[in-house]
């Protein structure tokens, strides 16, 4: 059963924000994830994706449909013990850094679950240095960066150690460089520890990057497949670096294969 | 906006930097009760030579904290004015109907003063040498009994926490908004004193929205990142009581004998 291995089950999730009317947010979405794997989720402003992710970790209740984290299904009274299982990064920096230093930040999360001192300590160092921010530990929020603060952001999720990480566009303001440097980082936590990760985005490198995409349009669930086949049907979807490079050379008729290439097999197809 | 001292913290390694926060907030309020107690110019006289010497322990140029005194300076003036005009006794120098200035109202207005400024330096050396945070921290500790009586200390202290944080941010944010309406074409600082204040409302408007768009976004964050109020937190920020610190306080302890002692001498007035 496929049921048993997915960590997040989604179901017929509908949401509206003014009940009033009748344009819904999101409707009738559904969709499973399964342990270790890294969806993106992509699509227009307005289609739905940030309002998905809040329904996610419960900040908002939808109208109908379930959601489901390993197994529970996510209620008011379950929401807090779910919520330490999931991680959302938020897209604006500014407004996530809580405490008054770096690592008091990292921390915030690990002080409101009760976790000791001397672990925390542990943890906080951790997080800070897979987030390439140990240099800044005592530094204080307006003495950084809208992507250190990003970074910092992030590492406040990861020292909690959940199972699942939702980033909501938390990568947009990062230099190519230590995007590059965090996608790996995280890339690494999925290989090694099964991290989950479902990265909101409107960067189709970051997206593709992802073993499988969904694709939302005006609170619809549009497609939902591997990356290679989402860039190959929908040619009008702004593609990654190296599928544009693929169509730009097969349109000069270099004889490249005609199926979407991943970043490293259009290096080692130039290479060749 | 530079020009308040009071709040604001200079980083510094000197001897008053590294002491406890909690040390240094009770030894600041001992001395300022302490200023009530004293009552001859002995005391007083004692009193100035201890804060002189803790503003140059502190490493941080005297001027500073005159510049603490300024933003006061016609308060004080004001109140020892009429405590000069309106007390009365001893040696009379001037006598103008309810008016007098004598000698009592003289050494009063003396005192007084001496009681403005010396709390301001002494609670300005805390704000200087201490950082927000630690500040902070130093009042939760400090109020932590207070939790018997149903005191929500912590929330308390987050809260502080939360708005020291922002200050920098909204100081940003209200210059950016003033730049946004200079750039339309208003310009601050001319005009009537009313034209003045209905500049301020495009300004003032803007700044509300945000904070409170922040303040709904700075809550999901902290509902999504576990906080509950009703639970039990541990903290990340551990205050080491030292040896110096328990000096400063002893050293406190000694000063107030000497006062209480001085006050036996006699009253106000010599």
């Amino acid at each position: 059963m496929q049921a048993d291995q997915s960590i997040l089950e989604v179901n017929n999730l509908t949401f509206r924000y003014d009940l009033r009317k009748d344009d819904k947010t999101l409707s009738a979405v559904s969709f499973s994830i399964k342990e270790g794997e890294w969806v993106a989720i992509v699509g227009d402003n307005g289609s739905g994706k940030s309002t998905l992710a809040r329904l996610l970790v419960g900040l908002l209740e939808a109208e109908s449909g379930e959601v489901k984290v390993a197994g529970v299904q996510l209620t008011e009274q379950t929401k807090w013990t779910i919520r330490q299982q999931m991680g959302l990064v938020f897209q604006n920096p500014e407004n996530q850094f809580i405490g008054a230093t770096v690592q008091d930040d990292v921390a915030f999360g690990l002080e409101n679950n009760n976790v000791s001192y001397q672990e925390m300590k542990q943890r906080v160092n951790e997080a800070v240095q897979l987030v390439n921010m140990e240099a800044f530990m005592e530094h204080d929020p307006s003495r950084l960066s809208g992507g250190q603060k990003q970074r910092v952001a992030l590492a406040g999720i990861l020292a909690f150690q959940p199972k699942i990480i939702i980033l909501d566009e938390a990568l947009v303001m990062l230099d190519p460089k230590s995007r590059r440097q965090v996608m790996r980082t995280l890339q690494q936590l999925q290989d090694e520890q099964g991290l989950t990760i479902i990265s909101i985005t409107h960067d189709m490198n970051e997206a593709a990057v992802a073993d499988r995409l969904l694709v939302m349009d005006k609170g619809r669930l549009k497609q939902d497949a591997t990356p290679a086949t989402i860039f190959m049907e929908n040619p009008h979807l702004e593609a990654p670096f190296a599928e544009q490079l693929r169509r730009k050379l097969t349109a000069k008729g270099s004889g490249i294969t005609s199926t979407y290439m991943t970043e490293d097999e259009m290096v080692k197809w130039l290479c060749k | 906006m530079n020009k308040l001292i009071l709040g604001r913290y200079f980083p510094g390694n000197s001897l008053i930097h590294q002491l406890d926060p909690r040390a240094k907030l009770l030894a600041a309020i001992g001395f300022i009760a302490l200023l009530f107690v004293a009552i001859n110019w002995q005391s007083y006289l004692l009193l100035i030579v201890c804060a002189l010497i803790v503003m140059r322990m502190s490493g941080i140029a005297i001027k500073m904290y005159i510049r603490g005194v300024r933003p006061l300076i016609w308060l004080i003036l004001f109140t020892v004015t009429l405590q000069v005009l309106f007390t009365a006794g001893g040696t009379i120098y001037l006598d103008c109907g309810p008016i007098t200035i004598s000698k009592y109202g003289l050494i009063n207005g003396v005192f007084i003063f001496c009681r403005f400024v010396l709390i301001i330096f002494i609670s300005t050396v805390v704000t200087l040498t201490t950082k927000p945070i630690d500040l902070t921290d130093g009042i939760n500790k400090l109020l932590s009994p207070l939790r018997f009586l149903k005191v929500p200390v912590d929330d308390i202290s987050l809260m502080l926490t939360i708005a020291l944080r922002f200050i920098p941010n909204l100081l940003d944010e209200t210059q950016k908004v003033m730049d946004a309406q200079r750039a339309r074409g208003t310009t601050f600082g001319e005009g009537s004193l009313v034209e003045q204040m209905k500049k301020l409302v495009p300004i003032i408007m803007p700044l509300f929205v945000s904070s409170l768009n922040r303040a709904e976004d700075m809550a999901d964050v902290m509902e999504v990142r576990g906080y509950q109020s009703t639970r039990p937190r541990t903290s990340f920020r551990k205050l080491a009581w030292k040896k110096q610190d328990t000096i400063a306080i002893v050293i406190m302890i000694i000063l107030t004998g000497i006062i209480v002692v001085l006050r036996q001498l006699g009253g106000y007035y010599p």
